[in-house]
């Protein structure tokens, strides 16, 4: 197993003499070599604190973490295998642009500045290099991150909220790198709100809320069959099946859904005399669906 | 290890040039000595020349000490408090390997602060016409190595307080506060006798005795360097008492140095 938690609880004190709060509790989460694993939930379900756990950034209060089998704590030799992309952009401000990326290069035992010039003409930097990143807007920080994730070769690769601060050009660009970077063999997880921009990279996800994995699974499972339907239009007709859900009819046409097992039959009453379909689609759920039932389901 | 160290510390230098207040300080420390070895040229007598030296070293010698201070200080808690410090912990630099970096950026900028009030010193000695005295070698060693000790500490400070509050604790809780404070109690459980309160007192004098012998002083041997403080003759000090000293002070930043890793270690970086 890549990167693996069991029974994870993590508190956090609101305050002095305020009590604590269930950052995670009881969290399980197992992600196998070459995936690409989403983390999802809505704010506060633990996300990035799952997360700080997998980094050794944060010990949990129970339970346990580990990636490549090794328990993960700050500066072990284990993260010249690892890059991470920050939620927010926690670098070295007073540096510039191509002093981080040498910098962080240099902790990862890279000193080529070659590797260093090509990650941030690669993100697209060039010509800032010698800005300072105390002046640099919240997207250039976060190319910054981004080419300091791809001066190694990483096999894993943490990223929280990696598209935050992009421009639509930038994001296709970064998911190519992603993509690209899990065919050299790098498992990937990330954390993102941005639900159909994991829906088109990832292959497996979970999702969390109040601190627990609540669903976890290959995403074409996660997206549940059962929320397929087919989209129909038909012209109108006295008594239409039961089992198809009316959407708009007019006095040319009837439009509704129908459920996956019953095609075969409203296929049979169509082709009775003085009917006629005129459309018939495959409507898949998106994880947009998956997400709110599930979460639904669970509140 | 030695390639970690030295990105670390060329980072840490470049972090020290852009920090500004640290740069006012430095800037702060040059006018000073400007502005007090100016009268020194009007003065004729070797006399009034030699006190006035002796003022710079005090006064040069005493910024660096602050100086010294604020490096250690500032340059940690301000990478916990702006969480760049996430982005040395998640790549192969562990938090002992970058505290040291941190320790030796402040020490390497502490040397050659005291070895320039050293030069400062031959150069007036030069042209005041004054026989150089030895004893400015043995003030600003003692000094060097209490500047560091106290470094350590302020460190350890400020990743457990907030460095205000780490500066505060350090200006006020001191050595000669819990002396003092030893002083009041033992007067006011012989004035009591035994009263009600006597127990009470008692107790916190306890309290106080074992808080003053487990505080740290940061300089140890003071007494002994009156007499060459005054002369700067270093036929005046004892030179055993500079090596127990620096024995003492390295012992000390050793003690704060794992003190402040062990908290690192511990510390939930969010």
């Amino acid at each position: 197993m890549m990167v693996s938690a069991e029974n994870v609880s993590v508190n956090f004190r609101k305050g002095l003499f305020q009590g604590r709060i269930k950052a995670l509790d009881s969290f399980s989460l197992n992600v196998e070599e070459g995936d690409i694993f989403a983390l999802l939930g809505p704010n506060g379900a633990g996300k990035s604190t799952a997360m700080y756990c997998f980094l050794g950034l944060i010990q949990p209060d129970q339970g346990a973490v580990s990636l490549f089998g090794q328990k993960p704590e700050p500066g072990v030799d284990l993260f010249r295998e690892i890059a991470y992309l920050p939620e927010e952009p926690h670098y070295h401000q007073y540096l510039t642009v191509e002093e981080a990326v040498r910098y962080y290069a240099r902790l990862q035992g890279i000193d080529s500045g070659v590797t260093v010039t090509r990650a941030i003409d690669r993100v697209g930097l060039g010509e800032f290099r010698g800005l300072r990143l105390s002046k640099c807007s919240k997207g250039m920080k976060q190319k910054v991150g981004i080419a300091q994730c791809l001066i190694s070769d990483p096999k894993l690769v943490f990223l929280d909220e990696p598209t935050r601060g992009l421009d639509p050009i930038a994001v296709k660009e970064f998911r190519d790198v992603l993509v690209e970077m899990n065919r050299k063999g790098a498992t990937i997880v990330l954390n993102s709100h941005v639900l159909s921009e994991i829906e088109m990279i990832c292959n497996r996800a979970a999702i969390m809320n109040k601190g627990r994995v609540v669903v976890q699974d290959e995403m074409s499972r996660l997206r549940g069959t059962s929320l397929e339907t087919y989209h129909v239009e038909c012209l109108p007709f006295d008594l239409l099946p039961d089992y198809m859900t009316v959407l708009v009819r007019t006095p040319t046409s009837v439009k509704g859904e129908i459920p996956l097992e019953r095609l075969a039959e409203f296929m049979g009453q169509m082709a009775l005399p003085g009917r006629k379909l005129i459309e018939c689609t495959l409507k898949r759920a998106s994880l947009e669906d998956s997400f709110f039932s599930i979460l639904k389901g669970e509140a | 290890m030695y390639p970690l160290l030295w990105a670390n510390i060329q980072t840490n230098f470049i972090f020290y040039r852009r920090n500004r207040l640290l740069v006012a300080a430095a800037v702060f420390i040059v006018l000073m000595m400007g502005l007090t070895s100016i009268p020194g040229f009007l003065f004729t007598s070797k006399t009034q020349h030699l006190e006035l030296l002796k003022s710079v070293l005090q006064l040069v010698s005493g910024f660096g000490t602050v100086v010294t201070v604020g490096l250690g200080l500032t340059l940690v808690s301000e990478h916990i408090r702006d969480r760049s410090v996430k982005m040395v912990f998640t790549k192969p630099c562990p938090p002992e390997v970058w505290l040291l970096s941190s320790f030796l950026s402040a020490g390497l900028v502490a040397a050659v602060i005291f070895a320039g009030t050293f030069l400062i010193s031959m150069l007036l000695f030069l042209i005041w016409g004054i026989p150089f005295q030895s004893g400015v070698v043995y003030i600003l060693v003692n000094d060097f190595f209490q500047a560091i000790s106290l470094m350590a500490f302020a460190t350890f400070l400020s990743v457990v307080l907030h460095p205000v509050l780490a500066l505060f604790f350090l200006l006020v809780f001191r050595e000669g506060l819990f002396y003092w404070f030893k002083i009041i109690l033992a007067g006011g459980i012989k004035a009591t006798g035994d009263g009600a309160y006597a127990p009470l007192l008692k107790v916190v004098k306890m309290a106080v005795d074992t808080l003053y012998m487990i505080w740290p002083t940061f300089s140890p041997y003071e007494s002994q360097m009156t007499q060459l403080s005054s002369t700067l003759r270093g036929s005046d000090a004892d030179w055993t008492y500079l090596g127990l000293a620096i024995v003492y002070a390295s012992v000390l930043t050793a003690l704060f140095y794992f003190l402040t890793d062990f908290v690192l270690k511990r510390k939930r970086y969010v």
